[in-house]
């Protein structure tokens, strides 16, 4: 037996998850440890492999979408956005006008309701329960919105080709109204809980930072880049549906770390409140759904299409050969490039520091598995 | 930003015979590149700087049945240009060089078609298992005429 030296550890291997409370889904990651400081990460993904992209093949389009929801299932929605623009772009099929809100609206609601996920997992993953029940009550209204609209809490299959499936009920309009109105004040509740308390602070303020280089390298995207102070946002940068019509900011940080990633989605849920008020102001009277044959066939074509989602970006890769299935349906999502980078930057940081870093990525595991 | 003529403009003058314009969608810039100058490529369109493409959405592999594609997704942040490459490699033992030299986010996407399509990335640092199961036995599962033990071909629907 070796003789313990004095200021010596020796290196072990720790396996954190697959089932480990902070890993939000199923990843491994071995760790390769030196006491409590990571010396190197490996993640090991593909437990959630479900085969999504094999079985749109084999599927008529209208079909793919419910399967759709489930490929990154906190925003559905922006799932079901992104595969009918691009199904869209290769029929060349005019959405209508009211239709076109009606999806801007599910969209911020829904980017809404995940980045109250985050906030409420992510505070969690900290030690701080409360801002968790705070944030489930506000993401409670946004599902009732959404059920009474398509009958769904989750996966909702509301976006269609052409349109949406359904036009809000009655109910709708007083109910979104009030919510918005009263969303304001209370993200200004859990930024009294969370933004300036010491003990957050200690816990996030350049912790895990992800700086710009390895954002640009590795294509992050959404609010993981924009926290490390690149401007770039889908929504504007390159615009989809009418987001060139609605007045938002782009909110960024600076150094890239753990607060900043959360103070960039903080202001995106005021943001995003913003673009729901003004897309109820000017939601038009028509159609729902453009006139299409009951058979969605499109012709021969290949579409890339990617939209702004509350992970990064998302995209779709569509190559139809004028049947009524995909002939290759690709699916990309923020998460995929967001997980890839944490070898990158995971050592040298403290064990408790990576749960706090790897919140702070928001990642969901079926965006990198599929 | 550079508009499309610009930017297959500079492309062509730099890789005279083995660049060529193609045409998928009104939103879309596509070329069609030789599988040979792949990491050449790469380099020119991120250090160029009238392009600087650093930023990759994507890489799918597709089944042609002849060949199998490579698509890559590129844009520029600085410039918001964007760029569809495209280029062929063998069915079956296809061979290209990796891109995750000039760009490091390369690396899973390309793990992932080695795995799901068979197709060998030269030179990249990490091809092993990744969505599959350790042990999966029965081939790249993306090939169009790939049948496993529990895949049920779907009837057509209205011809």
């Amino acid at each position: 037996m070796r003789e313990p030296q004095a200021g010596y550890t020796e290196e072990f291997e720790v396996n954190m998850g697959p089932q480990h409370p902070s890993t939000h889904g199923v990843l491994r990651l071995l760790l390769r440890m030196d006491g409590e400081i990571i010396k190197n990460a490996e993640p090991h993904v593909g437990y959630l492999h479900r085969a999504i992209e094999k079985i749109c093949e084999n599927r008529t389009y209208p079909q793919c979408i419910p399967l759709l929801d489930r490929f990154e299932y906190v925003t559905s929605m922006s799932t079901e956005e992104v595969f009918c623009l691009a199904a869209e772009r290769i029929a060349a099929i005019e959405v209508p006008e009211r239709a076109e809100y009606l999806r801007v609206i599910m969209l911020e609601l829904n980017r809404i309701a995940s980045h109250l996920i985050f906030l409420g997992t992510f505070s969690l993953d900290l030690g701080a329960i409360t801002p968790f029940l705070y944030c489930i009550r506000e993401r409670e209204t946004i599902m009732d919105l959404f059920e009474m609209t398509c009958g769904q809490r989750l996966t909702y299959n509301y976006i269609r080709v052409g349109g949406v499936s359904q036009d809000i009920p009655e109910q709708f309009m007083p109910l979104a109204r009030k919510f918005v109105d009263t969303f304001q004040a209370r993200v200004d509740d859990y930024e009294a809980l969370l933004t300036e308390n010491p003990i957050f602070l200690a816990r996030t303020k350049n912790v895990g930072i992800v700086n710009k280089q390895v954002c640009l390298d590795y294509g992050a995207s959404g609010p993981v880049l924009r926290a490390a102070g690149v401007e770039w946002d889908l929504r504007r940068d390159d615009p989809y549906s009418i987001y060139d019509r609605f007045k938002f900011e782009i909110p960024t940080g600076t150094v890239g770390d753990v607060w900043d990633r959360y103070m960039v989605r903080v202001r995106e849920l005021r943001q995003s409140n913003e673009i729901v008020r003004q897309a109820l102001d000017q939601l038009p009277t028509g159609d729902i759904k453009a006139k299409m044959k009951p058979l969605f066939k499109p012709p021969v074509g290949e579409v890339y299409a990617r939209i702004e989602n509350s992970r990064g970006e998302m995209g779709c890769h569509i190559i139809s050969d004028g049947s009524t299935k995909p002939y290759r349906l690709k699916l990309r999502g923020g998460s995929f490039c967001h997980t890839q980078l944490i070898p990158e930057v995971a050592p040298g940081i403290m064990i408790a520091d990576l749960v706090a870093m790897f919140a702070s990525l928001d990642v969901i595991l079926p965006e990198v598995d599929r | 930003m550079a508009d499309s003529g610009t930017i297959i403009r500079l492309l062509v003058e730099k890789f005279p015979s083995q660049v060529e314009a193609i045409e998928l969608n009104p939103k879309q810039t596509a070329v069609q590149i030789d599988p040979k100058i792949v990491a050449a490529f790469f380099e020119f369109i991120k250090t160029h700087p009238d392009l600087k493409m650093a930023y990759l959405s994507s890489i799918s592999g597709v089944d042609m049945t002849t060949n199998i594609d490579i698509v890559y997704f590129i844009s520029s942040i600085e410039y918001k240009h964007k760029l569809t490459v495209r280029t062929k490699v063998d069915r079956l033992g296809g061979k290209i060089d990796t891109i995750s030299t000039v760009i490091k986010g390369a690396d899973w996407f390309e793990r992932e078609i080695w795995e799901l399509f068979g197709v060998e990335f030269v030179g990249h640092p990490n091809l092993t298992q990744f969505l599959l199961p350790d042990d999966w036995d029965e081939g790249p599962p993306m090939l169009r005429d790939w049948t496993g033990r529990n895949f049920v071909k779907m009837p057509e629907i209205g011809g």
